[in-house]
């Protein structure tokens, strides 16, 4: 990008930089013509008011060897960026300056919903952003407030908002609706509100911008629903993936006597993991070659029974993962 | 009487001190560094590129350490049999960086040969004053031989027939600690096209001769004792190692990066993370310089959008932004209240930037980037130049490293005043920011409150 407009004195100070570095360019020996121009400039520089500027670049000329030009050249090139420096001045702002374009509009960003938890107090989602499909980021998002939903998402989600209070109250009926976990998303614009620190690396917390309303998408677009199907029938392995197109999320098996191994959105959650995971158990978990940050635990299915996610949230009960 | 050992003129020790956190692994390396602070790395001696002790643990072991080619480490503990890096190793090595005064120096190695050395080194005497005056005066020479040559035929002269007095210039320059002498011969000797370098254009060739020659009359000047050097440009010129007690202990910031900026040369990659005081606004640089082969990518510094509380820091001399080395630190979480207050403290009045580029160009051999983090009430553009405006209506051209898009960066189309830091540039009368960063808590496009645009 070019630079705005010099006023007259600099840009003539700047047009005696570029004479000078023409000089050293040829060469003392082929620059007899610049040379000689060196009386004129310093004629015109005494007029300006630099006379001994101008004594600085006609001395160039008397110099008896390559060695002495340069030394002479070097000095003087340094008075000139002196002699700039001291003209450089605040520039007032263009009259007919305009907003920014709006540019290429950038898509919002892809949120699958993970599971709840509590963090500082505070009831939030992690969520994990998709990048071309695969599992990019763990983010924390602040539950969207409630509101009404789309006719599908209605009938499979009855609030969202307070989802904690809801469980920690008693476990679901056999008729209650199925949880958005690892299975609804959110496309929409996202605020930033904190960065915490995560194991070696950080985690952001963020706000929808436009009320959070969540999407349950078509079989051919779930990412997660062939984790979630293997884990219904009790068929996941170690190190699976929950986004089919890969990434950091994962299905791992935990252990109770590890858990001061992994990494801990907050202390609570530990404690929740050590008491409802027995000896060891399966959890849906955040995987780095750094750290293994369970998320909730997963209680997978089998014949006569759906898998479900327990939340790391003290007091919580368990709710079947959707189909 | 033998100089006192210098660990800077040994690049084996230095590359060795690099890796030593991985070869040793981050318990052996902890152990061994609190070894050498409580003081039991005993009976030290050093000489050639060898260095001596005993390290008293369990029981006392003799470890020794050479710093020629190949780098060779023993030790007498039976961990190292299994790790040659033991903790008593990293003691050693810890000692001889940080307390080379504390090392008898002997003429000879001290209790077996160190092996010649198979790469020419840089030419060091150990035997006075006076022959290292004459090394100055010869390498200068060669020094001075370059120039005029560079400086009677041109751009034409920065052929092939020169790479070799170029490399000899270099060389000497590296050998008598000129570290600004020696980074500039390095880009002449990136230069030279026929050699598969990139060549230069007139202007920047004539720069970089211009530079060549004031940084060598600067450097003659001060070692000759002439001129009382600025502290502030000794490491750069002169390649002064600051040691600890030259640093000045500052205690209880609170420190968010806003800003990274990597510079690669021949010989070695200098990162820099720009830090600000999120109480204050000020700003500090903290530096990793790594031997080029050696470099994996950014690593062990600042992470980037998280707030460090810091208990204790140090400070070294030089111009502002201070380089800083952060000691004791904890990552703390960053919240939007934080980034609006940053983005309050920053510079909202831009007509003190021409006067701090001005103070800058002053000083011809150092170096001349300003950095400033400013607060923009608004971001607009007009016959396609962006600027940044501040409260009072002066304007602040914006431009941003050629990794980021062309067109302009989403997150400036934010609502409310952002921070923008970067490199403050003079010339043609004005000054213009580098953008480095964008920084607010409701940035456009984002949900990162910081966004890093170059590298």
């Amino acid at each position: 990008m070019a630079s705005p407009s010099p006023s007259p004195l600099a840009a003539r100070l700047g047009e005696v930089e570029h004479f000078l570095d023409r000089i050293l360019a040829s060469g003392w020996r082929n620059a007899e013509g610049d040379r000689a121009g060196l009386g004129g400039l310093a004629d015109e520089l005494a007029e300006l008011g630099l006379t001994e500027f101008g004594d600085r670049l006609r001395a160039i000329g008397q110099a008896a060897d390559a060695a002495e030009a340069l030394q002479r050249i070097a000095i003087a090139t340094a008075a000139c960026r002196m002699l700039q420096a001291r003209l450089i001045a605040a520039l007032p702002a263009p009259t007919a300056l305009e907003s920014l374009h709006a540019g290429k509009a950038i898509a919002p960003p892809r949120l699958l919903v993970v599971a709840p938890m509590n963090v500082a107090g505070q009831e939030l989602w992690a969520c994990t952003r998709l990048e071309r499909g695969v599992a990019a980021e763990l983010v924390l998002l602040e539950p969207p407030a409630p509101r009404p939903i789309d006719s599908t998402a209605a009938s499979q989600l009855a609030s969202r908002s307070g989802f904690l209070r809801q469980l920690i109250g008693g476990a679901p009926s056999s008729g209650a609706p199925t949880a958005p976990w690892l299975r609804a998303e959110l496309h929409e614009d996202l605020l930033w509100r904190e960065t915490l620190p995560l194991g070696d690396g950080t985690i952001d917390r963020r706000v929808a911008t436009q009320g959070g309303a969540l999407l349950f998408p078509e079989e051919k677009d779930d990412v997660a629903a062939r984790a979630r199907a293997s884990l219904h029938r009790g068929g996941a392995n170690d190190h699976d993936v929950v986004v089919r197109a890969g990434g950091a999320l994962r299905l791992r098996v935990v252990e109770r006597a590890l858990s001061a191994t992994y990494t801990w959105l907050d202390p609570t959650m530990q404690s929740a993991f050590e008491r409802s995971i027995g000896d060891d158990g399966w959890a849906v978990a955040w995987v780095t070659p750094q750290s293994l940050t369970p998320l909730a635990i997963i209680r997978p299915g089998g014949l006569l029974r759906r898998a479900q996610l327990a939340p790391l949230v003290l007091g919580a009960a368990s709710v079947p993962l959707g189909d | 009487m033998p100089p006192p050992f210098d660990p800077g003129a040994h690049p084996n020790l230095t590359d060795l001190m690099t890796q030593l956190p991985e070869l040793a692994g981050a318990a052996a390396f902890r152990e061994g560094t609190v070894y050498f602070a409580k003081g039991l790395v005993q009976q030290t001696t050093v000489g050639g590129a060898s260095a001596y002790a005993t390290v008293k643990g369990s029981a006392d072991y003799r470890v020794s350490v050479g710093f020629g080619d190949p780098v060779k480490v023993t030790c007498t503990c039976p961990a190292h049999r299994r790790n040659r890096h033991c903790k008593h190793v990293v003691a050693l090595c810890t000692a001889l960086v940080q307390s080379p005064e504390t090392f008898t120096v002997v003429e000879a190695p001290a209790e077996e040969p160190a092996k010649p050395e198979k790469r020419p080194r840089a030419p060091r005497t150990n035997k006075g004053a006076p022959q290292t005056a004459e090394l100055r005066a010869a390498g200068l020479d060669v020094v001075d031989r370059l120039l005029a040559e560079l400086a009677d035929g041109g751009l034409l002269a920065l052929g092939p027939e020169k790479a070799s007095l170029i490399a000899q210039a270099g060389e000497l320059a590296r050998a008598l600690k000129l570290r600004r002498l020696g980074n500039l011969i390095v880009r002449l000797q990136d230069a030279v096209p026929a050699t598969g370098g990139v060549g230069l254009d007139e202007t920047a060739f004539a720069h970089l001769l211009v530079e060549l020659e004031l940084t060598r009359r600067a450097s003659a000047a001060s070692l000759r004792g002439d001129v009382a050097l600025d502290p502030a440009l000794a490491e750069d010129l002169l390649g002064k190692t600051w040691r600890e007690d030259d640093l000045e202990p500052i205690t209880a910031l609170d420190l968010i990066a806003v800003g990274f900026r990597t510079v690669r040369d021949r010989e070695f990659v200098v990162e820099t993370a720009y830090l600000s005081d999120l109480r204050d606004g000020s700003l500090y640089a903290e530096k990793a310089i790594t031997p080029a082969r050696m470099w994996r990518g950014r690593r062990g510094m600042a992470p980037a959008r998280l707030r460090l509380t810091v208990a204790e820091a140090g400070l070294y001399p030089g111009p502002a932004p201070r380089r800083i080395r952060l000691k004791r630190w904890e990552r703390a979480p960053l919240t939007a209240d934080l980034i609006r207050g940053l983005v309050d403290r920053a510079k909202a009045d831009y007509s003190e930037l021409p006067r701090r580029c001005g103070e800058r160009l002053a000083v011809p051999v150092a170096d001349a980037d300003v950095v400033a983090l400013v607060r923009a009430e608004r971001i607009g553009q007009d016959a396609g130049h962006v600027y940044a405006v501040d409260a009072r209506g002066i304007a602040l051209p914006l431009q941003w490293p050629s990794r980021a898009p062309a067109d302009v960066p989403a997150c400036l189309r934010s609502d409310g005043p952002v921070g923008i830091f970067g490199l403050v540039h003079a010339g043609q009368g004005h000054v213009a920011l580098e953008v480095l960063s964008v920084i607010g808590d409701r940035l456009a496009g984002g949900g990162e409150p910081v966004v890093l645009f170059g590298s």
